[in-house]
């Protein structure tokens, strides 16, 4: 009889527990699904059932639910987004809250983005910058759809655009941080780079390369030279040139664009009309004034001469003025050791080079005459006291072992040694985003992204 | 001044003096060209003044009458063998070299004074420093081939050496180099014995110099006999085994200590010294003579003191350094290696 009331009690304990995990289940939160709090305006209702519909092109771009923006603003930004994103066929969308609703950032951005039907084309292209003026947590994220935006905004352009966006904000300046973000995402999508110059060609249209004999040939962008001093590297550039029948360029600029420097210098090169020829042969100098550090072209016909040994020496010689901030005398050793090498294949050494050179051998040199003097005066040195006995040890009769070996303690010390990954690409950015190469918002849809606290 | 007795070796066969020839290792008769085996075994010289204790300070002249001449020789107290100044004779002193200063053993001369300018030349040869008129025009004079008193100690180190060691083991932990490292305290038995240590027991000769002639091939000692002494000077000691101990004692316990240092650090990452109690046991002497050859070399009225093991024919001595030489040595290199160091960086920087 015991044994029956035991069995039922077991029963009657399971099955409470059958009908109550459901709904245990059902108050959990989870990533996909919204917290129990109520949600905003555009939010479906049902989440299953939602069914993609396009935005019209009317729908607002700039939705400013903080109400961080004056009308005025709004317009102003709404129109540039309008510009932009005709020009590159992405959509481009401005939202601000204050809250995400228990949602993460960036899961809250790609569902205002999904939910309400932005984007362009079957992938929906398009950008979605999201800020949250929720005063303990502010910050944003930038939230991108469809391949081919996806694959342009990789992590270093992302951090690269971040980097500015994120000052103006930090500052209170919301209007002209998201002016210039909607353009920088223009340049993005229109040439591969947020921050390329207007000559950097197009990426959705192909290059055809020219040659402009009018073009200058001391482009001092970064306005370092007297016109005096342009003219004097005029001179001795086009004298190069002439001489090897090679086109000779002088650059000198503040910044890279957010190309690396190697990538800028070449890009200069190459998309300016510069290069003598159907090989478009030539050299050209970039002397960034802004970091004072100089790279160089050359193009592959000069190769023999201008190899990669020679390609260092040649930037170290104009290093070091350029260094000290001297770029007229970086730009003129360069012209003046450019010429030699290109005569005769080997790079004329810098007084300094010399010198480090004769003092290394001379320090070298000193060790091994002393080493050898005095290895000579030992020789002479033939009466010496004895102060060892070795000779005279028993050798089969030394015993030096057994005894004991007793552990006594353990110490530890830790040396600071971090390990560098250095990145590729010369922006300088300060890499302070955290970046996602692939999410999903509510709706399931994949998307990348950027964003930080401000 | 007390006269005193003296030995002759005489050839059985005329009746001249013997003396001791290096090349051949027998006594030699000059006079009619015979010549005689030395036996290992010798007897204890007339006039052996059995169980008495010499005074080895004494610093009193002795007397002494040649038997071939007559004539009085007066020498120092340490003089064991001499030449007599008006016949020529050989003489042995036999008190010096009897009863309780009767030498242990004795290695004869093996190389024989004729030799000796060749091997000087040899020895300048390599002496880069060396002024070229001092090896055209230098003169060896007071060459003298000495028997010199040494004193051969024995002697076995026993005990404990003491070391703190450690052991290191490292590993990366995220930004950090972390080095782990266990410290033990050593322990080790160590045995070792010592043998034949040379220390010279005469006043009157350089200690470096004496030093400086080894080694000695020790296996050539052989049982003392005044036959050896014919024709060489000899020397008995001044300074007794318990005078010069102490030197032979420093030689020993450095080469113990760097032994055990060397020997006692396997599997640690190192190990550093924490004293020791090595004894040493007692230590036991014997009374040798060595067979040396010492010459003054005159160079612009300065003389040098050389020195020649009689038995290996090694040389040493003090020389001078020719300045220019060691200026032209010096800075020839410098230029020679800065050019080289210059002609390849200029290569390899093509």
């Amino acid at each position: 009889m015991n044994s029956l009331k035991k069995a039922l009690a077991v029963l009657f304990i399971a099955f409470l527990m059958f009908a109550c995990l459901p709904a245990l289940a059902l108050d959990l939160p989870t990533d996909t699904e919204p917290p129990a709090e109520e949600m905003p305006y555009w939010y479906p209702e049902n989440v299953d059932e939602w069914v993609f519909t396009p935005a019209s092109p009317d729908a607002p771009r700039v939705v400013d639910d903080a109400g961080i923006l004056s009308d005025a603003e709004e317009a102003m930004i709404a129109a540039r987004i309008a510009e932009v994103s005709e020009k590159n066929a992405a959509d481009i969308v401005i939202f601000t809250d204050v809250s995400t609703h228990g949602l993460e950032r960036s899961v809250y951005a790609a569902d205002f983005y999904d939910f309400n039907g932005y984007g362009v084309g079957p992938e929906h292209d398009g950008f979605c910058l999201f800020i949250c003026m929720d005063p303990q947590s502010r910050g944003g994220w930038c939230c991108v759809t469809g391949s081919r935006p996806r694959s342009l905004y990789t992590e270093t352009n992302a951090n690269d655009i971040d980097d500015v966006l994120y000052s103006y904000l930090g500052s209170g300046r919301y209007a002209e941080g998201f002016y210039d973000w909607v353009g920088n995402i223009g340049t993005l999508l229109d040439k591969g780079y947020p921050f390329a110059p207007e000559w950097f060609p197009s990426i959705n249209e192909p290059f055809v390369r020219t040659h402009d004999t009018e073009a200058p040939r001391v482009i001092d962008d970064g306005q370092v030279f007297t016109a005096e001093q342009v003219a004097a590297l005029e001179a001795k550039a086009a004298e190069i040139a002439k001489k090897y029948g090679a086109d000779i360029v002088i650059h000198t600029t503040s910044t890279s664009y957010g190309l690396s420097r190697q990538g800028y210098t070449d890009s200069f090169f190459n998309y300016r009309g510069y290069g003598f020829g159907e090989s478009y042969e030539g050299a050209q100098l970039t002397l960034f004034t802004g970091s004072r550090s100089v790279n160089m072209y050359s193009s592959q016909g000069l190769k023999d001469k201008l190899n990669d040994r020679n390609t260092e020496l040649l930037l170290d010689a104009a290093a070091d003025p350029a260094e000290e901030g001297d770029m007229y005398k970086a730009a003129d050793r360069w012209l003046t050791y450019l010429d030699k090498t290109l005569k005769t294949g080997r790079v004329p050494r810098t007084p300094i080079v010399w010198a480090i050179r004769s003092a290394f051998a001379g320090i070298i040199s000193l060790i091994g005459s002393s080493v050898s003097a005095s290895s000579a005066k030992r020789s002479m040195q033939t009466v010496r006291t004895a102060y060892t006995a070795s000779d005279h040890l028993v050798r089969d009769r030394l015993m030096v072992g057994g005894g004991s070996d007793t552990y006594t303690h353990t110490t530890e010390t830790r040396v600071y040694s971090p390990i560098v990954h250095e990145r590729e690409g010369g922006s300088g950015g300060s890499g302070g985003s955290s970046y996602s190469g692939g999410y999903s918002g509510s709706s399931g849809t994949s998307h990348s992204g950027s964003g930080r606290d401000f | 001044m007390p006269k005193r007795e003296l030995s002759e070796q005489k050839c059985p066969a005329c009746g001249a003096p013997l003396r001791f020839d290096p090349e051949s290792g027998r006594s030699v008769c000059d006079w009619c060209g015979t010549s005689y085996e030395i036996p290992d075994a010798a007897a204890e010289p007339e006039g052996a003044a059995e169980g008495e204790a010499p005074d080895i300070h004494s610093e009193e002249l002795c007397c002494y009458n040649c038997r071939s001449c007559g004539a009085e020789i007066v020498t120092d107290s340490v003089s064991a063998s001499v030449k007599c100044p008006y016949c020529g004779n050989n003489i042995v002193f036999t008190e010096k070299v009897s009863g309780g200063l009767r030498p242990d053993g004795i290695i004869p001369f093996r190389i024989d004074k004729k030799s000796l300018p060749a091997a000087v030349q040899d020895f300048y040869k390599d002496k880069k420093l060396l002024p070229r008129r001092f090896f055209s025009e230098s003169n060896i004079e007071d060459l003298a081939g000495v028997y010199v008193p040494f004193w051969l100690y024995d002697c076995t180190y026993q005990g404990k050496a003491y070391y703190k060691g450690f052991k290191d083991r490292s590993a990366r932990e995220g930004d950090y180099i972390v080095t782990i490292r266990d410290h033990y305290d050593i322990e080790r038995d160590v045995s070792m014995d010592f043998k034949d240590i040379p220390v010279d027991g005469s006043g009157r000769l350089d200690d470096a110099l004496m030093d400086s002639l080894e080694p000695f091939d020790l296996n050539g000692i052989k049982p003392f006999n005044m036959s050896y002494l014919s024709g060489f000077l000899a020397e008995r000691f001044d300074r007794d085994s318990e005078e010069v101990r102490r030197r032979a004692e420093e030689r020993m316990m450095n080469s113990a200590l760097s032994i055990v240092d060397a020997n006692s650090g396997a599997g640690y990452s190192g190990i550093s010294s924490a004293g020791n109690d090595l004894q040493a046991s007692p230590i036991t002497a014997r009374y040798v003579l060595l067979p040396v050859y010492t010459f003054n070399v005159g160079y612009k009225g300065v003389k040098y003191t050389f020195a020649m093991n009689g038995q290996t024919g090694k040389v040493v001595g003090d020389i001078p350094t020719d300045t220019g030489r060691s200026l032209l040595r010096r800075w020839g290199t410098f230029a020679a290696v800065f050019a080289v160091i210059m002609l390849l960086v200029s290569f390899l920087s093509c």
